[in-house]
């Protein structure tokens, strides 16, 4: 069966005309500002579905055909990639917004320094990968042609040169209408949607009329279909894995791929739901490919195409209407592929290498200001896209029809494959260098060429027949399919590993080898921190002067006057100025080189902006600064952790010492009416008993003298009390310090102890000193510390509550200090009083005095450097422990 | 001057905890991908490259399509909350 070709192409012209006319209605639209549902993360993810070409439509079921599962591998890469979207693509997507990047090559020379060569090479290996790409679509719509028609393979040539002419035709009008200043074209975007979902109807309506029409059902459909026939025994091995791999690399690195996945982005939020989306289309498009391969094995007559089951089938069986609707699902998806492609690589082309030839051809003849650069650039996309179609066309002629759809697009895949080192080094990685981007490029490009494209046009066209079986010259191991005597393996899976491996290594290693320019450095790290540098900081980096006027000029050539315009007087707004020109401030000059590197590429603006510009400085200290974002980040971050854990500790101790001063003031007023109260006993009695001697003439003798005496102890009572207020206050002065000499701490204990015991009775107190040091010289004032000694004795004589008072004196010497124990039978000290009796204001019983003994021992103490504390005695009373360096370890410390 | 006492053992600001689960998130988003290369590669997928049918759909067939849709599922799920955690980035 078969349909008129009259029918066909007018078939295909009036899907043309309808793709037409809704790029046409929506770039009205977009002008007007409408078009919101444009900018849909479902028309975003319909865009992405560009990836599946006429490769998918027809030679995914070929490749079933042949291969079994291997045909999956296309989908699930990209799948792979898609849902890890949030290290990779997300990165890709925001540097791409951020700078402006207008194609994969714009990005990794913007990312390599704005390197004008590297971006030319770019150009030039996926203009070359692309050809077969090309091809392959040419080739698909020249076999589906001939399919319906009913007509020979002698009409190939022409029908795909026509089929060339026409897409270049409909591309020309579609793409390169005007120049956008970023590259975005929404009328392209709708019509590649709206194939979107045809290509998928088509495919998706063939299939289930495979399952239900032609086979009747499921289980039917599978009957012949085992493991075994699937070889899931050899399909899982290297070659699935390197599959996978390339067709990961590939859905970010074609070229069209990173057209409207990155530079046609309109909202980097539409990846999160493409994330999924995108995979749920692949999904859903290879659901029925292998039903339908299968189906048609067993359908159609031996020898067949498999790579044209999805129209043979209904067209063998009469059903024209789904023949013709798989035509044009399959016309859907070569014309969606061709129309993205060549944009992305005419723009490529035009930017990295028409753009940098036209400004020196326009300098030599002294033009360089006046010549229109935008159209130059249009002109040259325009011829461009004729070109890469004619390239694809002599490839399709020389090399395409002999080989499966699958087979020619791998070898696209695999020459794209080469931008993946670069690319990711260049957004992981900062130390990677344009040199070893340029080393590793050239050399994967290379391999590639040698073992996997020259060879594919078979024997004796470009590379002789004896060369591809015996190497370059006879030499073994240079044989395009066994490089380096690796014989055997799979040609893809040899290609693969030798150009990536090799490519991946240069570019480590010539990166480790070389040194980084300024402009690589700050591209680096705005490409590498894109989350966390902020672009316009990076802006004053760049140092350059310019007339405004100059600039003016340049950017009208570039974007056009009405653009211009509105660049420049924005930036003389924020500028703060009412009109007129904008100052050239270095941040000024870099904003306009990144507006203009939306229309040109990042490496032809920046040359551009330099030949005004007369070159440029790029200031280390801010470049210094802008790399090290990342560690001033982390620093102010640290700083910022400890200053506040420094004021909580502040505040904690200003807390404390608060509650201190408040314990304190209401001691002091305690010890205020102790103070009184003290002197005030000894002074009533002092009073009354002179009030009697004074009032009562007759008084006795006996009683007078009696009298006199009370009045005698009383008073020596309130001496002794002030002498100690005054002691305290003396011992606050630090000049009392000044007194310190070498003191035999022995004898000093010993004359202490003596004068204690005096005032009591043998009955009363019992004084046992069985642990002596001996001798031990320690800096004190020997006054003082007999105080020390006397005061410790007494108040464990006065204060016991036993009927003999049992103290107990130790003195003994560790490797740096002399210590001398009292230890009493007394009541003993509550623990919580054991630091407070130290207090100077601490009240420590009703019976004693004011209690100011202790505190002016530790005074004194202190002043000798050594510290005094009461524990519990093992006997029950209390242990007061005092601890003196001794000089020579105090000497030894000096 | 006196500061509230119970500041010190006052709770972690809410701000940790969500940065906490932002960063677990970011983690899931990384073992995702390789988790599903992990499952549609050997020695995995050869396990289901068995002899067996699921209702008359070769094992292997229905494994590679399932595991797909799982994949797609867990992203799907990963995807809304690692957006929500984000910014929308530049405009334009």
């Amino acid at each position: 069966m078969t349909l008129g070709s009259d029918i066909i192409v007018a078939v295909s012209l009036g899907y043309v005309v309808i793709l037409f006319a809704l790029a046409w209605w929506v770039d009205k639209r977009a002008a007007r500002g409408g078009a919101a549902w444009l900018r849909s993360p479902v028309i975003y993810t319909l865009s992405l579905s560009v990836y599946c070409t006429a490769w998918t439509f027809y030679g995914a079921v070929g490749s079933a055909a042949r291969n079994g599962l291997e045909f999956a591998t296309i989908y699930l890469g990209p799948t792979l990639v898609f849902i890890g979207w949030w290290w990779l693509i997300r990165k890709l997507v925001r540097i791409g917004r951020v700078h402006r990047i207008t194609s994969i090559a714009d990005m990794i020379s913007s990312r390599y320094g704005k390197s004008g060569g590297l971006a030319a090479v770019a150009t030039l290996v996926a203009v070359v990968a692309a050809t077969p790409y090309i091809a392959l679509q040419l080739q698909s719509l020249t076999l589906s042609y001939e399919a319906i028609t009913g007509g020979n393979s002698g009409q190939d040539a022409r029908i795909a040169f026509w089929a060339a002419m026409g897409l270049a035709l409909f591309t020309i009008l579609f793409g390169t209408r005007s120049l956008d200043e970023n590259e975005r074209h929404h009328g392209v975007v709708a019509a590649i949607a709206m194939e979107a979902v045809v290509k998928l109807t088509a495919l998706i309506a063939v299939g289930l009329y495979a399952v239900f029409w032609v086979a009747g059902g499921v289980e039917a459909t599978f009957a012949t279909t085992s493991a075994a026939s699937l070889r899931t025994e050899e399909v899982f091995g290297p070659r699935w894995m390197t599959l996978l791999f390339l067709a990961g690399a590939a859905i970010i690195c074609l070229p069209r791929q990173f057209q409207v996945m990155v530079v046609e982005n309109t909202d980097e939020r539409h990846l999160a739901t493409a994330s999924w989306m995108f995979p749920t289309y692949l999904l859903l498009i290879s659901f029925f490919v292998l039903p339908i391969a299968v189906v048609g094995l067993g359908a159609m007559p031996e020898g067949s195409n498999p790579d044209l089951f999805v129209m043979t089938l209904p067209l063998t069986r009469g059903d024209d209407v789904l023949a013709i609707l798989a035509f044009i699902g399959g016309f859907s998806a070569a014309t969606s592929m061709v129309i993205v492609s060549t944009i992305a690589l005419s723009t490529m082309v035009s930017n990295h290498i028409v753009a940098p030839l036209s400004v020196r051809v326009l300098a030599l003849r002294g033009q360089e200001r006046s010549g229109d650069v935008r159209r130059v650039l249009l002109t040259s996309r325009r011829v461009a896209i004729l070109i890469i179609l004619l390239l694809g066309y002599i490839y399709f002629s020389i090399a395409g029809r002999s080989e499966a759809l699958a087979a020619t697009g791998l070898i696209a895949f695999c020459g794209v494959a080469q931008f993946l080192p670069a690319l990711v080094a260049g957004i992981f990685w900062r130390g990677a260098t344009r040199s070893g981007a340029l080393a590793g490029l050239c050399i994967g490009f290379a391999i590639w060429l040698f073992t996997l494209y020259l060879p594919s046009f078979g024997g004796d066209v470009v590379l002789p027949a004896r060369v591809i079986a015996d190497g370059v010259f006879g030499i073994g191991i240079l044989r395009p399919y066994g490089l380096f005597g690796a014989s055997g393996a799979d040609p893809l899976v040899h290609a693969t590993v030798w150009s990536i491996g090799l490519n991946t290594a240069a570019l480590v290693l010539v990166s480790l080898a070389t040194k980084v320019s300024p402009l690589e450095r700050l591209q680096s790290a705005l490409f590498v921190d894109v989350f966390r540098a902020e672009p316009g900081r990076a802006f004053g980096v760049v140092r350059r002067s310019a007339a405004s006027g100059d600039l003016y000029v340049l950017a009208q050539r570039i974007l056009g006057s009405y653009a211009a315009t509105m660049v420049f007087s924005s930036a003389a707004q924020s500028q703060g100025k009412t009109g007129g020109l904008p100052d050239p401030t270095p941040s000024f000059i870099s904003r306009l080189e990144r507006e203009l590197a939306g229309s040109v590429g990042a490496a032809s603006a920046h040359a551009m902006v330099n030949r005004i510009a007369g070159g440029e400085t790029i200031s280390m200290e801010a470049l210094v600064e802008m790399a090290d974002e990342n560690a001033k980040l982390r620093r102010a971050t640290e700083a910022l952790r400890a200053k506040s854990a420094e004021a909580e500790q502040s505040a904690r101790q200003l807390r404390a010492a608060n509650e201190q001063l408040k314990t304190l003031d209401a001691q002091k007023d305690e010890f205020l009416s102790q103070v009184s109260h003290e002197l005030r006993t000894p002074m009533t009695s002092v009073r009354s008993f002179a009030e009697i001697i004074e009032q009562t003439p007759d008084l006795d003798a006996e009683n007078r003298s009696r009298f006199a005496g009370i009045i005698q102890s009383e008073s020596l009572r309130l001496t002794r009390l002030l002498d100690e207020i005054r002691d305290l206050s003396f011992l606050d002065d630090q000049a009392a310090a000044a007194k310190i000499r070498p003191v035999e701490a022995e004898a000093v204990l010993r004359a202490a102890a003596e004068i204690a015991l005096a005032p009591h009775g043998r009955d009363k107190a019992m004084l046992t000193w069985d642990q002596r040091a001996g001798e031990a010289v320690i800096g004190a004032d020997a006054d003082r510390l007999s105080q020390v000694f006397i005061n410790l004795i007494s108040n464990a004589i006065i204060h016991n509550d036993k009927p003999v008072a049992r103290i107990e004196l130790r003195s003994f010497l560790t490797a740096d200090d002399y210590r001398v124990e009292v230890i009493d039978n007394g009541p003993g000290v509550a623990p919580e009083d054991r630091e407070r009796i130290f207090e100077t204001f601490f009240r420590r019983s009703a019976a004693g005095s004011a209690g100011l003994g202790l505190p002016i021992c530790r005074k004194i103490i202190r002043l000798f450097n050594g510290t005094i504390s009461v524990d519990a005695a093992p006997m029950g009373g209390s242990r007061f422990t005092v601890r003196v360096p001794l000089l020579k370890a105090m000497r030894a410390a000096e | 001057m006196t500061g509230p006492p119970e500041a010190d053992d006052a709770p972690a600001p809410p701000g940790d905890d969500g940065d906490l689960i932002a960063a677990k998130r970011r983690d899931a988003a990384l073992i995702l991908p390789l988790a599903g290369l992990a499952l549609l590669t050997p020695p995995v997928i050869g396990v289901f490259g068995a002899e067996a049918a699921v209702l008359g759909v070769p094992l292997i067939v229905v494994y590679l399509f399932g595991a797909w849709a799982g994949l797609i599922v867990c992203a799907a799920f990963l995807s809304r909350r690692l957006m929500a955690d984000t910014d929308p980035g530049p405009g334009g």
